[in-house]
């Protein structure tokens, strides 16, 4: 609560920062995960040219049964589904206002060209 | 649109899902830290740090991720009373609300914002000690 009783500029940077550390960290995650999946560490996990799923994390039954990993795989795809959605929707949305751009442009030319329409408008705002 | 709302996708994209892909191979599903075995629930990053015998890298990451969840209750805190403020301005609750102070804050929100945070704060204890 005290973050409240500052004025709001504080709050703005306490936000800055910590997004920094936060985008940082996540950096600082994929790269150790990258150096833990490789075998870093004292206790590191030592490579004998075996598969993926004999990795320790796959050794209790979890990645042999077949159905499972079909439901992640359509987990995953339904969230690449979301992201494509996300980017169709996006320009979508921009076409749409270009066109309604262009007919507020058209609009305006022809309120111009006709000013006996305008006698209701103020001078000032045209 | 503005750049940082094109570059959410991206962000999700490359910075969450590769970290959890990451993290799907690092951890056993049935590690017993994973689900509070041990008494403490543990991130499954710092699960996987101690697994590999790295010193201080864990005690790195649980210090970002106190960081994160302060930002977090912050934001949380700030949305929520500003969300009250606008619904006062549109008279769907008390006009009386929508006061700000001087320095432009909305006391009276924020405050019922803080109560509602801590009363539930509270309720998620007791049910940790039932």
């Amino acid at each position: 609560m005290v973050i409240f009783l500052l004025p709001n500029t504080v709050f703005a940077w306490f936000e800055y920062v910590t997004s920094l550390i936060k985008i940082f960290l996540f950096l600082l995650i994929i790269l150790l995960s990258l150096a833990l999946v490789l075998g870093a560490g004292p206790h590191g996990y030592v490579h004998h040219g075996e598969t993926w799923t004999q990795h320790p994390a796959f050794l209790n039954g979890f990645a042999v049964r077949w159905h499972t990993q079909v439901i992640l795989f359509a987990d995953l795809f339904g969230v690449l589904q979301v992201q494509l959605c996300w980017l169709c929707g996006q320009s979508v949305i921009k076409c749409a206002l270009e066109l309604l751009g262009e007919k507020c442009k058209a609009l305006d030319s022809r309120w111009r060209t006709r000013p006996n329409l305008c006698r209701s408008v103020s001078t000032s705002s045209i | 649109m503005a750049h940082a709302t094109k570059l959410v996708p991206f962000r999700v994209n490359f910075i969450y899902m590769i970290s959890i892909i990451f993290i799907t191979i690092l951890v056993p599903s049935d590690d017993d830290r994973l689900l509070g075995g041990s008494g403490v629930a543990s991130s499954p990053f710092v699960i996987a740090i101690q697994d590999s015998g790295i010193p201080g890298i864990a005690s790195l990451l649980n210090a970002g991720m106190m960081c994160g969840l302060l930002a977090i209750a912050a934001e949380s805190v700030y949305i929520s009373s500003r969300v009250l403020r606008t619904m006062a301005h549109q008279n769907l609750i008390s006009e009386r609300l929508a006061k700000v102070d001087s320095a432009g804050r909305p006391r009276w929100t924020l405050l019922i914002t803080a109560a509602t945070a801590v009363f539930l704060g509270y309720i998620q204890l007791s049910c940790k000690l039932a």
